[in-house]
């Protein structure tokens, strides 16, 4: 963690920092994955804009990697800082961060570059090295990275944004206050009591 | 019970297998413990089954409540599916905690869920049999021994054709049109199309009755609301529910026998064995630990069950030290499960089908199939956005579309994850959207399996660590059925197809980590410790060529009770 620890007291922790420099990172990943859509809006109507950003999808990751046996989300932000400083570094780009950057280089870089990192640390061989520190091995770090693509989609598209106030409280606490906005972008109801439609399909017939 | 045993027969978990043992031991009058590591819903003595420890054991459907189970299950996705907080994990009841670890070496997931019926309270509740050819080819059991013990589960299930939707409709043109031709065998032997065999009651007859009331519905039978994956609670009591995961159908049979206890929470930690002349090594005790309270009991019987399913089988094996096999774990099957999906133009819709959406969350998950003996199978399917965008966008060996080539002789238009402005347009078009999950046959191989973590433990004993590889021939048949699931989309008419082909170490079809042959007999009694037997998906002899797996599991469960009954209980009363 030595690398980002530039600018902080003493080489101590501090809290928001950190709690910064995971929010930022895991945020570029969520808005690379489900991006605001100003092309789709024009086309489709003004709920087409809208993405992970207003939908919490990367508090969602957040607290769904903590939620891991092993807390995951800051070691998946520092992998993916890690990962992208290598990639500026091979690309033949200037890798150093001014001093009080934080560290975040994976947010530096464009949508597609990022989800190339995920994907790279998300195989086996793809994890050059695992940063000192960390008390995980390379088979852990696997399932996990490749977990994020579905657990953004399931966050997005699930009714867990409409939890709204209540979406941090223990599962069994929240109230779904409102219509997620993945559900209006895809025009999913919501859950139902039945549907009055049997048998009238043509297809289905046995000839 | 006498002589200091707490049961004649300990059954361990309570899903596709072991609820099914539990009925058929206990209609012979045997007294039986099954011990069910996750929670039970929709029964009074556990009210409030995530938040706390609620009773020790139910032995009584006067327990039961419907009601109860429908505040459970709240037919939300996240809340109901969550592979880490959701009510149907692999993990203990309390939510608040973490879920159970498994290492899975090469990017999959496991998917099953604890609790009270097992992974069958999410399951589609397609309940194919197994392709003959299949049990040429590795069993010593044949397959028409099996028939009589596939006919009692289809009758007691019960397993009926399924209704057709939209989806279903257009995957049907699709095969038609591909030259495909229905088909009316159950013991398949050549290609063909069907609508599914599924465990769920036949559609409420009052459903097209506009007049029908469904939000008080108390009536029985399916209203096609989509929801069989997040947890099915319609009909007038629990055992009367619609889609029959062993929750609402095995364990309630099991129970009105008078002779079955039901203890969840409760994880079986070791299994223990006794020695005598006579027997050598044989299993009679096990030990288990409170999920809520940490608490440790040990229990006795004469016979024990393990249906704990295709890793925690051979995890309990290896953690309780049971002796040395060289196939305890290896063998593992998974179908290599992939999916396709293809987006359509509305006009097509209009000209196919009347109407202008397919809407996949309508119907049954899954209500039709196309059977492909030597390949596999491949079934349309469709279920809330989140859960449907994961199965068909999110979920990869391949890395993302664009690092992707599509090569000319592919079918497909796109493959990997579907991402960013795609990923928006595409789910977009949900509603026009056709998703196929393709099922292939792999076969058994040493090399894959379940083997233990030498160093990391959790509360229950070293974690399993799961290792899949593809081999070429198993790539070559998968591509093959691939292939024509994405041709499929074409042909109905798709404007454009995707392949997101999964890691064939994704977990959701776990088989044959135990098999009958190898692990124990052909009673499905292990070979090494008396008294010991196995009813799960771990005792198949191979993936079965592609179909579902838990009908065949619960046919041979009835089979293995049988067994248990004529070995140890011969004076059992005859059912």
């Amino acid at each position: 963690m030595a690398e980002n620890r530039d600018g902080l007291k003493d080489g101590l922790w501090d809290e928001n920092s950190v709690y910064d420099y995971v929010v930022n990172t895991i945020k570029a990943y969520a808005d690379a994955m489900v991006p605001h859509s100003p092309d789709l809006a024009e086309l489709y109507g003004r709920i087409q804009f809208y993405g992970a950003v207003e939908s919490y999808t990367a508090e969602y990751l957040i607290m769904s990697l903590d939620s891991y046996p092993t807390p995951f989300a800051v070691a998946a932000a520092e992998l993916l800082n890690m990962a992208a400083k290598q990639y500026l570094m091979e690309k033949g780009e200037d890798p150093d961060l001014p001093k009080d950057s934080g560290g975040l280089y994976f947010s530096k870089l464009s949508q597609e570059d990022r989800l190339k990192i995920v994907d790279r640390i998300s195989s086996p061989g793809g994890i050059i090295y695992v940063p000192a520190g960390l008390t995980m091995k390379q088979e852990d770090i696997v399932p996990v990275m490749s977990a994020l693509n579905r657990l953004t989609m399931m966050g997005y598209y699930s009714e867990w944004s409409g939890y709204g106030s209540t979406r941090f409280m223990s599962p069994d606490k929240r109230m779904l206050e409102y219509q997620p906005i993945g559900w209006e972008q895809v025009g999913y109801p919501g859950p139902s009591k039945g549907y009055r439609i049997a048998g009238a399909f043509n297809f289905a017939q046995k000839k | 019970m006498d002589n200091g045993f707490d049961a004649d027969v300990i059954v361990i978990g309570s899903g596709g297998g072991g609820a099914v043992a539990a009925k058929e031991l206990g209609e012979k009058g045997l007294k039986v413990l099954i011990l069910e590591a996750g929670p039970w819903y929709g029964n009074r003595k556990w009210p409030e089954p995530n938040t706390s420890a609620g009773a020790q054991e139910s032995s009584s459907n006067d327990d039961l409540d419907i009601q109860l189970l429908k505040t459970n299950f709240t037919d939300l996705e996240d809340d109901m599916n969550d592979a880490i907080t959701g009510k149907f994990r692999w993990g203990p009841a309390d939510r608040s905690i973490s879920p159970w670890r498994r290492i899975i070496e090469k990017g999959g997931f496991v998917w099953q869920s604890a609790g009270v019926g097992g992974t069958t309270l999410l399951y589609f509740a397609n309940c194919p049999r197994a392709y003959p050819a299949a049990f040429e080819r590795d069993w010593p059991i044949s397959y028409e021994e099996m028939i009589p013990y596939y006919e009692e589960v289809e009758q007691t299930l019960p397993v009926r054709e399924a209704t057709a939707t939209s989806k279903e409709d257009l995957f049907l043109y699709g095969a038609r049109k591909m030259g495909f031709t229905y088909t009316s065998e159950i013991n398949l032997t050549k290609p063909g199309f069907r609508l599914q065999p599924n465990g769920i009651l036949g559609i409420n007859p009052m459903l097209n009755n506009p007049d029908f009331d469904l939000e008080n519905n108390q009536a029985v039978g399916c209203t096609l609301r989509g929801h069989c994956i997040n947890g099915c609670c319609i009909g007038p009591n629990v055992g009367s529910v619609a889609k029959r995961s062993t929750l609402v159908s095995y364990i309630p049979y099991a129970l009105a026998t008078g002779n079955v206890d039901i203890m969840p929470n409760s994880f079986v930690t070791a299994i223990h064995t006794g020695q005598n002349e006579e027997e050598g090594l044989f299993a009679n005790s096990v030990t288990v630990r409170n999920t809520w309270t940490g608490e440790i009991r040990e229990f006795k019987a004469k016979v024990i069950v393990l249906s704990a399913g295709s890793i925690e089988s051979p995890r309990l094996w290896l953690n309780s030290g049971l002796p040395e096999n060289e196939w305890v774990g290896k063998g593992l099957t998974t179908h290599m499960i992939d999916c396709v999906s293809g987006i359509f133009e509305e006009k097509d819709l209009m000209n196919i089908l009347g109407m202008s959406e397919v809407k996949p969350y309508v119907g049954q998950n899954s209500a039709a199939r196309m059977d492909y003996p030597g390949l596999g199978a491949f079934e349309p399917f469709g279920t809330s956005p989140g859960i449907n965008s994961t199965m068909i966008y999110g979920t990869s060996q391949k890395g993302y579309y664009f690092q992707n080539q599509t090569r000319e002789e592919e079918a497909w238009d796109r493959e990997g994850i579907i991402a960013g402005e795609l990923l928006k347009e595409f789910m977009r078009n949900y509603n026009k959207t056709l998703s196929i999950v393709v099922f292939s046959d792999d076969d058994v191989s040493k090399k894959n399996g379940v083997t233990l973590d030498p160093e990391r433990r959790d509360e229950n004993g070293y974690i399993p660590v799961i290792s899949y590889e593809i081999s070429d021939a198993d790539r070559e048949r998968r591509d093959q059925l691939v292939g024509l699931a994405a041709e499929l989309l074409k042909k109905a008419g798709a404007k454009t197809v995707s392949r997101a082909n999964w890691p064939p170490d994704v977990c959701a079809h776990i088989m044959s980590t135990m098999r009958i042959g190898f692990v124990t007999d052909t009673n499905c009694e292990a070979f090494q410790v008396k008294r010991l037997f196995i009813a799960d998906n771990s005792v198949l002899c191979n993936g079965l060529g592609g179909p579902n797996p838990t009908l065949t599991t619960q046919a041979l469960a009835v089979r293995t009770a049988e067994k248990i009954v004529e070995k140890y209980f011969p004076s059992a009363k005859k059912a």
